[in-house]
């Protein structure tokens, strides 16, 4: 990406990380289908490797996300 | 019709051919091993000694079940309603009820439908494979209790090489079953010749006449002849790969004649006074000829079962795509072709459940219970999407489009409940899984657009820290970042919380958003666009096909 002025061998990939917290508010999905999503989301493929970015490019950055 | 099927006479002839032999190989492995198992089915339920007209009748409805659904419906009707080309319930659900507007109740019937063609997916390589291997009990009884353990083997073998792909062998995998249909039509015209009179079951009033005499035995025998179109959606759903022309060649020359004789042969010899105990299909060949037959068989079962699983993982990449199924790890196995991808987390559900069902049925026939319910129920919701496209992209009257879906839903629904009378013999496993595969795909969607909303709220607008950046209180630093975000025209939390905390920011920063789009390919020209938001700051958005798997180095790296 010459134009922007990126040099794609030595550029920083940031990626948010959620960790998903099903919320005691019983607002939303039932508490059980928050579970479950929230353990789909743990066993989920990793946003930097399903977007195929380099191993040694990538800061992943964790957060937690009530729903 | 679509653009697709215009094109397909300019191809040259030769080309045509080529990509009817490798369609061959791919759409029809399911469809063609069904004489394995149909017409053993069928008479499990007339009982050992049938009388002619039940033979006939049963002959009868085969034929026109595989003309109407097949030829009439997929070939004719299915395969001209595409989505930019690519066909199957997927992308016709996306088609209907994505594109345009939002319909929460299309998407429930495509999503259902597609989650039933997993639970057949598991169960079509244990049945196709068992019947192919139950043709030893009529060259060596003795050898009847090694056809379960073989299955098995061949079976764990099969999903097991999944990940290296099957790119090498898959050349194959056409001629192989060209000579598989030249073979059993052969076997069939050998089979006719011993009973000649069976061609009167082409008149349909044999299969009428004995739907209105049987009875309730007469209508679950249906469940039976369902059988014989199992294969048939596929023809729809892998439309993209070989474009509708190969794969109307390759029916109406090939695999409609070769099932048409393989089928009639059967009952011939059955009307000759055949013995009806073991698999009907083998009774057709020399004695001589049975080993090589078996052997045949059994490579073409697998090839159709290498193409179920192939086809559950390209069913899978678009449900992720569209956000209805967790993110899974897709492999690329080789760089171009068909089945050029591995999903682990399928091959292994599929492969459990597929063990599962060949060692706790035991026999084809009591896995011929379990099977049929899915597809036609599948069928069904596709014969419902059907009639929506008529109406909304043919702009067909509602009488005319009324006409032809009812003629469809009667079809499908009558084989629908037919099927439902096998629930508790074993029909019940598929509609379970499914049920299963739905409820993850609905919990999936909503909890995800749920963070969605999440994140959306507790974002800052991009203008507000634009100023940021501009008060020069955040020190640039040499080198540049990517920020990827959901969250396309505001601030992405993963730049904010980098800005909070190191106070600083890369020289030059690009946020990133990936969007898929409701058709399955983007144009390269249009997949990325970039806009200048600040001093060295830019703004960039990828858009994807449902049919696509994002390489975003690659796509960033095609930018100029």
């Amino acid at each position: 990406m010459r134009g922007v002025g990126i040099d794609l061998d030595d550029v920083t990939y940031y990626v948010g990380s959620e960790t998903i917290v099903p919320a005691e508010d019983g607002k939303g999905l039932p508490r059980w289908q928050e579970a479950l999503f929230a353990a789909m989301g743990r066993n989920a493929a990793r946003m930097s490797d399903y977007l195929q970015l380099p191993y040694d490019q990538v800061v992943e950055i964790g957060r937690e996300i009530e729903i | 019709m679509s653009s697709q099927a215009t094109a397909a006479p300019t191809h040259p002839n030769g080309r045509l051919a080529l990509a009817a032999l490798a369609a061959l190989g791919v759409v029809f492995g399911d469809i063609g091993t069904s004489p394995l198992y149909t017409l053993k089915t069928v008479l499990d339920y007339t009982g050992p000694h049938p009388d002619p007209a039940a033979v006939l009748g049963a002959l009868s409805l085969i034929l026109w079940t595989l003309f109407l659904i097949t030829t009439v419906k997929y070939v004719n009707f299915a395969m001209r309603v595409d989505n930019d080309g690519e066909g199957g319930i997927i992308a016709l659900m996306t088609l209907l009820g994505v594109k345009t507007h939002h319909r929460p109740i299309i998407i429930s019937v495509g999503l259902f439908g597609a989650a039933l063609i997993y639970g057949d997916g598991a169960i079509t390589p244990a049945i196709s494979v068992l019947s192919a291997l139950e043709g030893v009990e009529q060259i060596a009884p003795g050898l009847t209790a090694y056809v379960l353990p073989a299955a098995t083997v061949i079976l764990l073998a099969l999903f097991a090489v999944q990940p290296f792909g099957t790119a090498a062998i898959g050349r194959a995998f056409g001629p192989i079953m060209l000579a598989w249909f030249l073979i059993i039509a052969a076997l069939g015209v050998y089979g006719i010749m011993q009973h000649p009179a069976v061609f009167v079951a082409i008149n349909p009033l044999y299969g009428i006449d004995y739907l209105m005499r049987g009875g309730l035995q007469g209508f679950l025998v249906l469940g039976g002849v369902f059988l014989c179109v199992t294969g048939a959606e596929a023809l729809y759903a892998d439309m993209g790969h070989f474009g509708p022309g190969p794969i109307r060649l390759a029916w109406n020359v090939v695999v409609f004649p070769a099932l048409i004789l393989n089928y009639a042969g059967q009952a011939a010899i059955v009307l000759a006074g055949a013995p009806t105990e073991g698999n009907i299909f083998y009774r057709l060949c020399p004695a001589p000829l049975l080993t090589p037959l078996i052997v045949l068989a059994t490579i073409a079962t697998v090839i159709a079962s290498q193409s179920i699983i192939t086809g559950a993982y390209s069913m899978t990449r678009q449900a992720i795509q569209l956000g209805w199924l967790p993110r899974m790890t897709i492999k690329q196995t080789s760089e171009e072709g068909y089945g050029q991808i591995y999903v682990g987390t399928v091959n292994w559900f599929l492969m459990i459940v597929t063990l599962g069902l060949t060692i706790g049925f035991g026999k084809s026939d009591n896995l011929a219970a379990a099977y049929g319910i899915a597809v036609s129920a599948t069928m069904l919701m596709t014969s419902v999407l059907l009639f929506i496209a008529m109406r909304e992209i043919w702009h067909w009257p509602v009488a005319a489009a009324g006409a032809v879906a009812a003629l469809f839903i009667i079809v499908d629904g009558s084989f629908f409940a037919a099927n439902m009378a096998k629930v508790t013999e074993g029909g019940w496993v598929p509609l379970l899984l499914a049920s299963i595969v739905y409820g993850v795909m609905w919990i999936w969607h909503t909890g995800a657009t749920a963070v969605q909303k999440r994140v959306e709220s507790e974002v800052t607008p991009l203008p507000a820290f634009l100023e940021l950046l501009q008060s020069g209180k955040v020190a640039r630093v040499p080198g540049s970042a990517v920020f990827f975000t959901r969250a396309k025209d505001q601030t992405p939390p993963v730049l904010a919380w980098h800005v909070r905390h190191n106070r600083a920011l890369h020289e030059t920063a690009l946020t990133l958003t990936m969007t898929v789009l409701s058709v399955p390919r983007v144009d390269e020209e249009e997949r990325l666009t970039v806009e200048r938001e600040g001093d060295h700051f830019w703004r960039a958005e990828v858009k994807l096909g449902f049919m696509e798997h994002p390489d975003i180095p690659d796509i960033l790296a095609s930018a100029r």
